[in-house]
């Protein structure tokens, strides 16, 4: 039997990493990235949401000009997602590479974001690739990759959902080199809200100085703290021209909570550092 | 006495008037506790608290720890006035511990120099107003308008205008907020007020640079300055500026560190590193010898020590007890338990003596405070514990069902045509899931659960934090069919285990059992054998699938009989090991820092968390039986 493959794969799903994304380093993360991929070791990025992690790995294929694949994970998604499945097509069948697959095929940085959301189940079968094997056996097909040495693999994983039933096992987690992510220092915070969103130094240290505050009300009834998105979201609002108490409020008050207490006390806080 | 001087100041300050006339609405605390808890958690970084006090109706006022406000506000005819007045006096307090200008070696003693105590408060007053603004810029408009309705308000006043500071404090209230005023400006402010005269002129010229300054150490300079070059105050104290509260020296204390502290361990008058008081010496399990114990820092209910009882009870257990068994008077209304002797490697039979008691319900209001000051808190823990429910999930690929799998079907069938075997799971089907828990959530209330955090009484007593965790989790609870008891346990010798009925499991968590939360207080020891066993016995009564035990405490076994070290140790272990072979999952929660000398042995690992942040402790209770009963 031959197995007829799909190209299914355009270029347009390699164009992410055209333009050199924005990424301002904290410590040794870029030199960990690079060194992980030179000795074809796997890597996890661990932190809360809206930190950087997916723009760090943009930033990395860039820098290493390997394509990208981002697979953004979801309790739904089987390992055939991953891997690959047949498809029927008239009255024949054709094998269509899942994008693990494919990233191994062309020795690309393969992304699964948030890696916890998936099925136990499936994180499985990544595990032949991340040890000293880098092996992917297609059970469906009956061929078994060898990954190139540029194949990279890259999980990001949030521990502050912190429940039982979404945690890695250890088995997993103990197959990847881990960085850890935090929100940036303030000097750095306000040099990404600047850049990203174009808005004034002094807005921008406002804007720090507003985020390190209701940070402190994580443990409060916050699911996660204000991230640095948010502040670069308000930062974006405000130099389009929206007054920056009501911008904080649609990009921060707003999203990070449903509670009306924990929104009132955030608005408190807001309208602290920005005037009504 | 510092505190008779403050005696002296009339309890309703606050409630001056604009214009008498007009009616004003009166704001309690309790109607903006819960998010001002927030907003000044969020702006001092989590280091201060905030709470009512009949004291801060003279002006708020703040420990160092926690920020006191009046129980509520009269001055407006607004309610929205009267929640900014809070908002803004708290934020105020925030600023003027944060800055530093209520540090202990700064402040000046009323007792030793009172006029240079009031020049510092004024001045550190103006100071503060102008450091706020610049690091909370938000706050510039209602601090500009606080300071004109204060002005309002004290010239309206007159028996302020019998002090001679108040030309001072309302010429000082007139500068602009937003620049530094020139020399001229400041001689100019000082002319427009009635009572000019020179000296008040001079005055306020040399603020100029103190306005602006970076620390407030150049207003005690000032103010030193002030008290010894002009001419002495008069005895009126005028009111304090009304948002800016007052400063109350007698009030603020130095952390306590008591001098045996200090020679145990060099670390513990850290206040960021918030560890338990040090214990014992690591112990070594692998020893078969009794170990040497060393003096145990308990404290009594009210911090104190009580160094005669700990001496007696840190000696090695007297072997001679063990040869007596219960008397029948001794064992009346008793549940009678064995105890395991590690020494023998045997039970000791009907060995403990524990009598259950219901505490006495009674007023609820720590807990409706609890409720309060955290009720966002406990509405986001009940939608964590919502999310536990069982829920009819729709479960795919199964190999029979209700429906067909159309995703797995058409999957099976293009694995057929490409000449695989196709899948036999083509079907979905509802799963609901039953949780059917019973959970006994066990307390130590041993005297050392009266200990301060970090031997510090700015601080929050062990026994509040876990007051505090069991309201969160019986308010979780709520939202969930899980059948669960709250028992607390202490005691004195295996004559006298103590086992305090919280709550029942038959019974519901209302007024009863928030009253008997609200009474909970440490007193005796340690025992912690019996008290599992109990628990364990009332468990396995329940009717559930799953049984938890979850245990809850602040240091090493030890009762006053020889319950300790390696003895109280080995007992424990053995009632837990008791515990899962009855099919009771256990679970513990310690705050003790040296806990992981002997957690794991006694628990077994991931078995056990050792809290090293004790108000953590509060949620972790929470936190820790949702992660359990995940399914």
């Amino acid at each position: 039997m031959s197995i007829q493959h799909l190209e299914q794969w355009s270029d347009a799903q390699f164009a992410e990493a055209e333009e050199q994304p924005y990424y301002l380093p904290i410590t040794d993360e870029v030199q960990i990235f690079e060194t992980a991929f030179k000795e074809q070791l796997p890597v996890m990025l661990k932190g809360p949401t809206g930190v950087g992690k997916t723009r760090f790995v943009r930033a990395m294929a860039h820098r290493l000009g390997r394509p990208l694949i981002t697979v953004a994970c979801h309790d739904d998604l089987t390992a055939s997602d991953l891997l690959g499945r047949f498809l029927i097509r008239d009255n024949d069948t054709v094998w269509m590479d899942g994008p693990l697959t494919h990233a191994v095929r062309n020795g690309a940085i393969c992304y699964l974001d948030e890696i916890v959301e998936a099925r136990k189940d499936t994180t499985v079968v990544i595990h032949p690739l991340t040890d000293d094997r880098r092996r992917l056996r297609l059970e469906k097909t009956g061929e078994v990759l060898i990954a190139p040495p540029e194949f990279q693999l890259v999980i990001s994983y949030n521990p502050g959902y912190q429940s039982l039933m979404k945690n890695l096992k250890p088995s997993t987690r103990q197959r990847f080199v881990a960085i850890d992510f935090d929100f940036p220092p303030p000097d750095e915070e306000l040099e990404i809200i600047c850049h990203e969103s174009g808005v004034d130094r002094e807005t921008g240290k406002l804007l720090v100085r507003l985020g390190e505050l209701i940070r402190n009300l994580s443990d409060s009834g916050l699911d996660e703290p204000a991230s640095t998105r948010l502040l670069v979201y308000a930062a974006t609002l405000i130099r389009s021209g929206i007054s920056p108490r009501r911008a904080c409020e649609l990009a921060i008050a707003a999203p990070i909570t449903d509670d009306a207490t924990v929104q009132q006390a955030v608005s408190d806080v807001v309208t602290t550092i920005f005037a009504e | 006495m510092v505190r008779d001087w403050f005696r002296k100041l009339s309890p309703t300050r606050i409630r001056q008037q604009k214009q008498p006339e007009t009616p004003v609405v009166s704001v309690p605390f309790a109607d903006v506790e819960s998010t001002l808890a927030l907003y000044v958690k969020a702006l001092s970084r989590d280091r201060l608290k905030v709470m009512s006090s009949s004291l801060a109706r003279q002006g708020a006022y703040s420990d160092g720890r926690t920020v006191f406000v009046p129980p509520e506000i009269e001055m407006f005819d607004d309610p929205t006035q009267a929640r900014l007045f809070y908002r803004v006096a708290s934020a105020w307090k925030v600023m003027q511990v944060a800055s530093g200008t209520l540090d202990l070696e700064r402040v000046p003693d009323p007792t030793e120099d009172r006029d240079r105590f009031l020049y510092y408060e004024v001045l550190t007053g103006e100071w503060v107003d102008r450091t706020l603004v610049e690091v909370w810029p938000g706050l510039a408009r209602n601090i500009t308008l606080m300071r004109q309705d204060a002005l309002e308000r004290r010239s309206h006043n007159g028996k302020n205008g019998h002090s001679n500071l108040e030309p001072l404090i309302q010429s000082l209230l007139r500068l602009p907020l937003n620049r530094q005023p020139g020399s001229e400006e400041l001689q100019k402010i000082a002319s427009e007020h009635p009572q000019r005269n020179g000296e008040l002129r001079d005055m306020l010229v040399a603020t100029r640079d103190m306005l602006h300054a970076d620390e407030p150490g150049q207003c005690l300079t000032l103010a030193t300055e002030f008290s010894s070059g002009t001419g002495n105050l008069d005895d009126t104290v005028p009111d304090a500026v009304h948002f800016r509260g007052r400063i109350r020296p007698d009030l603020l204390k130095p952390p306590e560190i008591h001098i045996e502290d200090i020679k145990a361990d060099p670390k513990t008058g850290s206040s960021r590193n918030r560890r338990p008081p040090p214990r014992n010496e690591p112990m070594q399990i692998e020893s078969n010898q009794p170990l040497p114990r060393q003096n145990r820092n308990r404290k009594s209910p009210t911090g104190g020590r009580q160094s005669l009882q700990i001496s007696l009870a840190d000696r090695e257990p007297a072997r001679t007890f063990h040869s007596v068994p219960l008397t029948e008077e001794e064992k009346k209304g008793a549940y009678v338990y064995h105890e395991w002797d590690y020494l023998r490697q045997m039970y000791l039979p009907e060995w403990c003596a524990l009598r259950t008691r219901r505490p006495k319900s009674g007023s609820t209001d720590k807990v409706e405070q609890i409720l309060r000051q955290h009720s966002a808190l406990i509405r986001h823990l009940k939608q964590q514990f919502e999310a536990l429910r069982p829920e009819r999930l729709r479960m795919t690929r199964q190999l029979d069902g209700d429906e067909i799998d159309l995703g797995a079907y058409v999957d099976s069938r293009a694995d057929q045509m490409a000449g695989l075997s196709p899948s036999d799971k083509l079907y979905s089907h509802v799963q609901e899931k039953e949780r059917n828990i019973a959970l006994a959530c066990l307390i130590d209330l041993s005297g050392s659960t009266g200990a301060w955090i970090d031997d510090d009484p700015r601080n929050d007593q062990v026994i509040e934090v876990t007051r505090r965790g069991i309201v969160f989790l019986c308010e979780a609870l709520t939202v969930l069919d899980d059948r669960h008891a709250v028992y607390g346990f202490s005691g004195s010798t295996r004559k006298h285990a103590e086992f305090s009925i919280v709550k029942e499991f038959d019974e519901s968590y209302g007024e009863t059992v928030k009253g008997r939360i609200n009474g909970l207080s440490p007193s005796a020891y340690t025992r912690m054998g019996p008290a599992i066993r109990h628990a364990v016995h009332n468990l396995t009564m329940q009717p559930a699938r799953v049984r938890i035990l979850m245990l809850l405490s602040d240091g090493r076994p030890n009762d006053f009989d020889g319950y300790g070290g390696r003895y109280g140790i080995e007992d424990t272990r053995k009632a837990l090991i008791e515990a899962r072979q009855s099919g009771v999952s256990t679970f513990a929660l310690t705050i003790d820092g040296e806990a992981r000398d002997y957690m794991p042995y006694t628990f077994g690992i991931g078995h056990y968390m050792v809290i090293e942040d004790t108000p953590a402790l509060a949620t972790k209770l929470s936190d820790v039986y949702r992660r359990l009963t995940v399914q």
